[in-house]
């Protein structure tokens, strides 16, 4: 459906996330429809994520690149800018959306956001309270979840 | 704008920026410089160098262009026509117009209005039209000192003041406002009393309502009477007296009320006097 008249863009785009891979992050297509992408981001070291392999669905709109593509965590994450839908909270993703961007910066900051938590722009509220009130056990948390729901099997 | 050598879409955004008060444009020019003036309202201007390679490589779409088919932003960025074009329409189409910024990450800066409208009107003439009107809107709507006339059906105008805000106003169509709230001329009362009486005289639906359950209207007059205690024979401030019970069953059907149950009270007259001080009407 989708994959015939594939704009150039998202054909080159492919290729290059195929051919040279961010550091920790793997996007391969569907086969059903070249515009929905299964994600795979190594939770980052250092990060509370550290050891966990998150699973995401990508899917680039029809007004891809002048609209941005939607993104969702499917693996459960404890994390305050990510609600337990797996829809994440991020600028560019919203209204700092610009066509200059790609899928690979896109699961960059994702990437990036893993590592730095914003809990003063929260979407879960409960995690951002949890987050301000007792870091060190919301961490713990993220841990526990990250080896519960994350651990790559 | 003579005095900064700006291009006229320069200048326009700088105005829209600070809402059309060009004294505190000068303001901010005298204090922090052209650079920083510039700079906050997102406007660039840097010369550039006409491009020589024939072929563009769009970082957008990914087409190679010719050099010709690619527009460079006063910013320096360098797109294709076609995905400027894409992106002129949706932020039009978005309400934007007065601010379309360019489509690099994190760049600031404000779309030339001429390669706007020239890119627009190719794809799509109404649209360049509709985009020409919002950017002249934007002087009245961002203007402090203009304000359209809240007439309805609006007339079209808008109105210009110099410099106290604090005025009345008539506008050539001939409805009078006070240009601060657009409500209707309400001096000397202030703008917040103002409101509130309004707000007041819009809430009188519920003191109607009040009125259809608690009181009923007099057969003489017609005034609303409110039943405040005592017998059913109540008495009119235009001195009607009548059968409030009466009414109710039968509302001003028949008038019976005159034969039968009022004579008695009439007939004595040191009853009707006490009787009655207790059933004042409204």
């Amino acid at each position: 459906m989708a994959n015939s008249n594939l704009p150039r863009r998202i054909i080159k785009e492919t290729q290059r996330l195929l051919s040279e891979p961010a550091p920790g992050i793997s996007a391969s297509p569907s086969e059903e429809n070249m515009r929905y992408f299964n994600v795979m981001i190594l939770g980052p070291s250092q990060s509370p994520y550290e050891g966990g392999v998150f699973k995401l669905e990508l899917f680039l709109p029809e007004e891809y690149p002048m609209a941005p593509p939607k993104v969702r965590f499917l693996t459960k994450i404890y994390h305050p800018n990510i609600d337990k839908l797996g829809r994440i909270c991020l600028d560019i993703l919203k209204d700092k959306w610009s066509p200059a961007l790609q899928i690979r910066t896109v699961l960059l900051s994702i990437q990036a956001l893993l590592s730095a938590p914003n809990p003063d722009d929260p979407l879960s509220e409960n995690i951002a309270k949890h987050w301000k009130t007792n870091e060190t056990e919301a961490v713990e948390t993220a841990k526990e979840w990250t080896r519960l729901y994350a651990s790559g099997e | 704008m003579d005095l900064l050598s700006l291009k006229e879409h320069n200048t326009r955004s700088l105005l829209i920026h600070y809402r059309w008060d060009v004294e505190k444009l000068l303001t901010v020019l005298v204090e922090k410089g052209k650079d920083e003036l510039c700079a906050e309202a997102g406007v660039t201007i840097l010369e550039h160098e006409e491009l020589v390679s024939t072929l563009i490589m769009c970082t957008i779409c990914f087409e190679e262009v010719p050099a010709n088919s690619a527009t460079t932003m006063d910013c320096g960025h360098i797109f294709c026509n076609s995905c400027w074009t894409e992106h002129f329409i949706i932020k039009i189409n978005e309400g934007q117009s007065r601010r379309i910024i360019c489509m690099a990450h994190k760049c600031n800066v404000i779309c030339d209005e001429e390669i706007v409208r020239l890119l627009v009107s190719a794809r799509d003439p109404n649209l360049a039209d509709k985009f020409d009107r919002f950017l002249l809107e934007s002087y009245i709507e961002d203007n402090r000192k203009v304000k359209w006339c809240p007439s309805v059906p609006h007339c079209g105008n808008a109105i210009r003041i110099d410099d106290n805000d604090l005025c009345e106003v008539e506008c050539a169509c001939g409805l009078t406002f006070c240009f601060k709230c657009s409500s209707e001329a309400h001096s000397p009362c202030s703008c917040l009393m103002w409101e509130l009486w309004s707000k007041k005289c819009q809430d009188e639906s519920e003191t109607v309502n009040w009125m259809t359950v608690h009181t009923k209207p007099c057969p003489k007059c017609f005034k609303p009477v409110e039943k405040n205690g005592g017998c059913n024979l109540v008495s009119c401030i235009c001195g009607q007296p009548f059968w409030y019970e009466y009414i109710e069953n039968d509302l001003l059907g028949s008038l019976k009320w005159t034969s039968h149950s009022i004579a008695p009270y009439m007939s004595d007259g040191a009853g009707k006097a006490s009787e009655l001080t207790d059933c004042q009407g409204l």
